[in-house]
């Protein structure tokens, strides 16, 4: 159709707006992310290769190229005698995705490659296409095997993929549960971190130590390479700014397992809608210009400060010419809390210098004041559940007045978040308070019920994802749902817990082999050690009566027989009655928050 | 919880000619403290005598600058350039250049300002201004802080140092907020006494505020040669005779007739003799000046008289 329309313009008017009209070149919007497109070209070089000890020449070299195109980083090339060929492209691809760690000791190179990953979509130039024997050595045509065509494009089929396009899939390795796939081997998770120098500078080619992550995917490499750098597009809505989390400084070079672990953050599809939950108040105050005010509460290690403290780090602080500009504002409630010491902290946290300078009305109007000055969307008030006084147990009434007052006169919406039950309760003691409060929300650890295959899902993804994070596979003595489901039984599925019992086992194997590097093939960990590292961590934090990695599954499992027929426990059921939401099966969580 | 590595939240930059204590005046009205006292005690708190006592508005070591420098995240030589040690080479007594690098390299080190040139200079809480400047924005000028100057250049209008209504001394704080503090008048509807035709008294003024900002000085005639002498030893004689005048004006049978059209702002003497007001300083700036033209000719005349 296209050569139609030129023909006929070119018939009618000049050839020259013929070919301008009908031309596809531009025509693609330009890739915004890391492996978003990559394209990929093979060119014979003009070199021919002389053998050194009998001078005779050896061929032609013929160089495969595979360039990632929003950064114009190279991602990896293939270089050899063979004529363009499946060989050569393959050989390429494996180059591209493949991490390149030993490039500065094989060649000498003063930098390191970054860049490897899967791309999400496979440009072919509109000439010759490697991989097609229908075009005969080194003229192979692109409509063929592949059905790739010329200037067509091809995206790798990855399965079911957790993480859309930017996520490294190694061909060998295939979740045991069949949830996902295909994923990395561990110790490989190429992606979860992206640089926005990379994005905005169009370069990727300097190591970078701010983490990105507002997509999903596994951060399990704080820095160095360009694939631990590729992220999507945040989701709609979302200023584009990067999360300020660095790495340990003093482990950059040599990173290790725990340090990896304790960088990485996973996010799940709940973690990302309470993220759009704020997201929307604050939008909507701001449109409304009423406070539309939220609360968040959970269980204590369950993710609700790493979650907030995540959002905070999307909008962060700038500096602009009349002062500091703070989009979000994240404070913690102190404790033992009165009005001026609230006033106090509130203004510390805002970055005051004299914060507790002055009488309480002065701090008042100042704080009231820096917070429009600052240009403030959202107040984030963590532990909130400090307004309850501990010695008490009663609800601190002038503390919660004042902050309804402050509300009010700053018109600025609040996110309180606190331990699951306090804040309801503060909230319900001041009923001008709680009509404020519209928006409700709890992070609810995980469920893994048998009864319910996509609780049972979701959290053996959570598990998959941070076993990437810690690098260390888990032990495979046991059967994988068995082992889920122990797992789940150890920590009640609680973010936190679960990655305190990783870490640690983690780094207990690393001690057991000292000479173990975080490279794989990482030692898998043990059962016995899975039980160790859950008496030393968990066990009294929890009280449960025996260690579920030691004792048979039916014993690990009291209150939940395995039988499909199982009655939920107690506390499941009254919250299913509540009619609070549950996890479905479409909600399959796409990234773990550690603690 | 005071975090003494902050910033502060608001700031500002310095705006043309503006004075250090008018900066500081601005940057806590913007954050809010009520006055400058907290960034007083910004600059002081943490820190071992005799650096505690030090005051931002009236530095004496560069510590206090360097610190303010980080609050407010302006330059420290830019700072330094607002302050009154812009000065330092006309008020001291040898007339040396005082490099502002060479100061901050010895933060902890007083100041080359000697304490005896501040009776040169104006005091934050009895500040003079121009009423036009003012209207046009209002902050105090650095050009406003020596005594000697007494006429506003640009509009050839003389300072007044007064609320125009209660008569009180008005401040930094004033001029910055542009109201009186006790009367609540606008400062700059005081009325301006335009001295345009006073060619001795402009010559005098443009001179002076020349030497104190280091600009280049007015051309003289033949007859209107000064002695070849530096602008530090020159002010000081100028200052000398200024102050001789100062002292014995009510028994001078000879006092020297003010300008006509000045006669009714120029007060015969001043209820505070160490702290005329400015159309005083005027006078007397402008007929001490008459001493030091066509020298030496002049100073004998004046001496004479």
């Amino acid at each position: 159709m296209t050569s139609n329309l030129s023909q006929e313009q070119s018939q009618r008017r000049s050839q020259r707006t013929a070919k301008s009209a009908a031309t596809q070149y531009g025509q693609t919007p330009y890739p915004e992310w890391p492996l978003e497109r990559v394209e990929i070209d093979h060119t014979r070089t003009d070199l021919i290769v002389i053998d050194d000890r009998d001078n005779l020449p050896l061929g032609r070299l013929t160089l495969t190229y595979c360039l990632d195109t929003a950064t114009r980083y190279p991602l990896g090339y293939y270089l050899g005698f063979e004529p363009p060929s499946y060989l050569t492209a393959m050989e390429c691809l494996h180059h591209a995705i493949c991490p390149k760690p030993d490039v500065r000791q094989l060649y000498s190179a003063e930098h390191t490659w970054l860049a490897y990953g899967i791309p999400a979509t496979l440009v072919i130039d509109n000439g010759e296409a490697p991989g097609d024997p229908a075009g005969g050595p080194g003229r192979a045509g692109s409509r063929g095997h592949g059905g790739i065509g010329p200037g067509q494009t091809q995206t790798p089929a990855v399965g079911r993929r957790w993480p859309p396009a930017q996520t490294a899939v190694h061909p060998h390795t295939h979740c045991p549960l069949g949830y996902g796939g295909q994923t990395h081997p561990p110790g490989r998770a190429p992606c979860g971190h992206c640089d926005r120098r990379a994005q905005s500078h169009g370069s990727a080619s300097q190591p970078t130590d701010r983490v990105c992550d507002h997509g999903a995917g596994v951060a399990s490499q704080p820095r160095g390479r360009l694939g631990t750098l590729l992220r999507p597009p945040p989701t709609a809505g979302y200023p584009n700014n990067c999360r300020g989390r660095r790495s340990n400084p003093m482990n950059d070079d040599a990173p290790t397992l725990l340090t990896q672990a304790s960088a990485a953050l996973i996010r799940y599809p709940r973690f990302k809608a309470l993220h759009t939950d704020i997201h929307e108040c604050q939008e909507l105050s701001r449109l409304t210009h009423e406070p539309q005010c939220m609360s968040l509460e959970g269980v204590t290690g369950a993710g609700k400060s790493t979650l907030v403290r995540d959002y905070v780090a999307l909008f962060p602080r700038r500096d602009e010419s009349d002062g500091t500009r703070i989009p979000i504002f994240y404070a913690e409630t102190p404790s033992p809390v009165t009005v001026k010491g609230m006033a106090a902290s509130m203004l510390a946290h805002l970055g005051d210098p004299a914060a507790n300078h002055g009488a309480l009305w002065a701090m008042n109007y100042r704080l009231i004041r820096l917070m429009l000055d600052c240009r403030v969307e959202l107040v984030i008030l963590d532990d909130f559940h400090h307004l309850i006084d501990q010695e008490t147990n009663r609800v601190l009434e002038q503390v919660s007045d004042w902050l309804k007052v402050l509300i009010k006169e700053t018109g600025i919406p609040f996110l309180v978040v606190g331990i699951e039950g306090k804040v309801e309760r503060i909230l319900e003691a001041n009923a001008q308070l709680s009509r404020l409060f519209a928006v409700r929300q709890t992070l609810a650890p995980f469920r893994c019920d048998p009864t319910d295959a996509a609780s049972v899902q979701e959290f053996a993804r959570f598990v998959q994802y941070a076993e990437q994070a810690i690098a260390m596979p888990l032990p495979t003595t046991l059967p994988r749902l068995e082992l889920i489901q122990r797992l789940h039984e150890a920590t009640q599925g609680v973010v936190g817990n679960l990655m305190n019992l990783l870490r640690y086992a983690a780094w207990l194997t690393q001690q057991q082999a000292p000479t173990a590097q975080p490279a794989p093939p990482a030692p898998p960990i043990a059962l016995a050690t899975l039980a160790a590292a859950y008496d030393k961590r968990l066990a009294k934090h929890l009280k449960r009566p025996a260690n579920p990695f030691l004792v048979p599954l039916a014993a690990a499992l009291p209150d939940v027989p395995a039988t499909a027929t199982a009655p939920l426990p107690a506390k499941r059921r009254a919250r299913r009655s509540a009619g609070q939401p549950q996890p479905t099966t479409a909600a399959q969580p796409e990234a773990v928050q550690d603690d | 919880m005071t975090d003494f590595t902050v910033p502060l939240l608001r700031r500002t930059p310095l705006l043309p000619g503006e004075s250090l204590p008018s900066l500081l005046e601005r940057l806590a009205q913007l954050n809010y403290y009520g006055g400058t006292s907290v960034l007083t005690w910004l600059c002081r708190a943490q820190r071992e005598p005799p650096l505690n006592l030090d005051k931002p508005a009236c530095l004496r070591f560069g510590s206090t600058l360097l610190r303010l420098a980080h609050l407010t995240q302006l330059p420290a030589a830019e700072l330094w350039a607002a302050s009154a040690h812009r000065f330092t080479p006309l008020l001291t007594p040898s007339g040396e250049l005082a490099a502002d690098s060479a100061w901050l390299k010895a933060p902890n080190q007083p100041c080359a300002l000697p304490s005896q040139a501040h009776a040169a200079l104006r005091p934050p809480t009895a500040a003079q201004y121009c009423p036009l400047c003012l209207q046009t924005a209002p902050y105090h000028r650095l050009s406003w802080l020596p005594v000697a100057a007494t006429l506003c250049l640009e509009h050839r209008c003389l300072l007044v140092d007064r609320c125009p209504r209660c008569q009180r001394l008005v401040t930094v704080a004033d001029i910055v907020r542009r109201r009186c503090r006790a009367c609540q008048t606008d400062l700059s509807a005081a009325p301006a006494v335009r001295v345009a035709a006073d060619d001795l008294g402009l010559l005098a003024q443009a001179l002076l505020q020349s030497w104190f900002a280091d600009a280049p000085t007015p051309i003289l005639d033949g007859a209107q040669q000064l002695p070849a002498q530096s602008p530090a030893h020159l002010y000081r004689l100028w200052d000398y005779l200024y102050r001789r005048l100062l002292t014995c004006q009510e028994t001078w049978p000879t006092w020297p007739s003010a300008a006509p059209d000045l006669v009714a702002h120029v007060p015969r003497a001043s209820p505070l003799p160490h702290r005329p007001p400015p159309s005083q300083a005027y006078y007397l700036y402008r007929t001490a000046f008459a001493g030091l033209l066509d020298w030496p000719q002049g100073l004998y005349r004046f001496l004479d008289a």
